[in-house]
């Protein structure tokens, strides 16, 4: 008498940490997920409004279009007849993002953030992307993370969960925070085929989108006699 | 032949205390669930609140959060993605009661005032001075007359001398699928005022393998 149990590939990352997009018109960022042998695949996206560099108060006028498509098992065919039949599209609304810096070094684990102005924050909304936060640091590249603000108290940002990288105040400049962190609700993907995820969107020069996206892939079932 | 093979009675937390009113790291609380070798699991979520005034206007209207998310990891660290099962727990003015005679068995118990429940709400109950809230049980109204309530099915639990609290809340079984770690959150934000809590329990059974029979 046997066990079946299943493997999961577990937070496959295909691409760099973060993707930037938007920095001129009609900028696109294609990606491909390979599905054709495992059964299915969660899919976790997000999205920042970094801003346009150098200016505090950016204006969007143009949201980020993401469609994700089912290939053939082969590939897209000329007149992308899977993927216009096994289209999911989703439309992130251009919504201009406070930002704000760090005022302390933190380490894994906090639960709060000292920064220097909360001013634009939301806590604890109704609609879970108004209170979310992104921190990220250009020069460390590495730590870029979203987390949800329980309360904001003076210049102090609580968590209702808690930091998982160090995030910097030092010679190479504090950790930026953003609000109005995107986090799409995760998406399952079928699997038997090739998928294309396409963020879309034409923006002033300058602007920038931050995107950042990974798969957990249900690979296989064992069999233990 | 092929069966499914599930796990019951998954305790998370009982009876964890939400303080509503203290302080920040009071207001906050984080269960998680290891789902990363495992098909799936339902979770089940019970909340009995405790307040005596209305807050619900202090704090944008809004109460309780509970979330429910999938997270992901990259480099081995576990990142949150905030998204997914987001469940507000309403605020209203919450009545306590005494309860004069509730026998484990019944689906009948008397309070000592004409009751405050409504049939067809929640209440819930614990000892009158019950500081680890031993007797967290949460009933169902059926009928109310006089002072008796009448309950949809007999007590688990003795509450003869305990305290009712009106407007609980039982959220309908989610199932959640296997091949990640879950974060539940109780969160509440920022605190107003002194008095009121939410006492808050959360089970899961998990659905772990496929038996050869």
């Amino acid at each position: 008498m046997g066990t079946i149990t299943p493997i999961y590939g577990l937070n496959w990352p295909v691409d760099p940490p973060v993707t930037v997009i938007g920095q001129g018109y009609n900028t696109a960022y294609n990606s491909t997920l390979d599905l054709r042998s495992v059964f299915s695949a969660i899919v976790f996206i997000q999205v920042v409004n970094h801003g346009r560099f150098g200016d505090p108060l950016p204006i969007f006028d143009s949201g980020m279009m993401l469609r994700i498509k089912r290939h053939s098992m082969s590939g897209p065919t000329d007149i992308d007849f899977y993927g216009r039949c096994g289209e999911i599209v989703r439309y992130l609304d251009p919504v201009a993002s406070a930002t704000t810096n760090l005022s302390t070094s933190i380490s894994v684990g906090a639960t709060s953030l000292s920064c220097v102005s909360t001013e634009g924050f939301t806590p604890d909304t109704r609609f879970p992307l108004e209170s979310n936060i992104c921190l990220y640091n250009l020069y460390y590249q590495n730590n870029f993370e979203i987390l949800r603000v329980s309360s904001i108290v003076g210049n102090t940002i609580n968590l209702d969960g808690y930091t998982n990288y160090p995030h910097h105040v030092d010679g190479n400049g504090a950790d930026v925070i953003h609000a109005n962190a995107m986090c799409l609700d995760p998406i399952e993907l079928p699997g038997g085929s090739q998928w294309d995820l396409n963020f879309i969107c034409d923006t002033p020069s300058n602007n920038v989108y931050w995107i950042r996206w990974f798969a957990q892939l249900y690979r296989a079932d064992t069999y233990t006699a | 032949m092929i069966s499914p093979k599930y796990t019951d009675n998954i305790l998370l937390f009982k009876n964890k205390i939400v303080n509503l009113g203290g302080n920040v790291a009071g207001q906050v609380f984080n269960v998680e669930l290891d789902l990363t070798t495992k098909y799936g699991a339902v979770l089940f979520i019970q909340v009995g609140r405790e307040t005596t005034v209305d807050i619900s206007d202090e704090i944008q209207d809004e109460g309780l959060l509970i979330s429910i998310r999938r997270l992901y990891s990259y480099s081995g660290n576990k990142l949150d993605h905030p998204a997914g099962h987001f469940f507000r727990m309403r605020n209203d003015i919450v009545i306590m009661q005494n309860v004069a005679s509730g026998v484990i068995g019944n689906n009948v118990i008397a309070l000592t005032t004409l009751p405050a429940c409504l049939p067809g709400e929640y209440v819930y109950f614990r000892g009158s001075s019950d500081s680890s809230f031993t007797n967290f049980e949460i009933a169902k109204v059926l009928k109310v007359i006089g002072n008796n309530v009448t309950f949809d099915a007999p007590l688990f639990i003795n509450h003869t001398g305990d305290v009712m609290f009106t407007h609980a809340d039982v959220l309908t079984p989610l199932t959640i699928q296997g091949g990640a770690i879950w974060r539940i959150t109780f969160d509440y934000g920022a605190a107003q005022l002194p008095d009121a809590i939410a006492v808050v329990r959360c089970m899961a059974q998990t659905y772990d393998a496929d038996m050869e029979l």
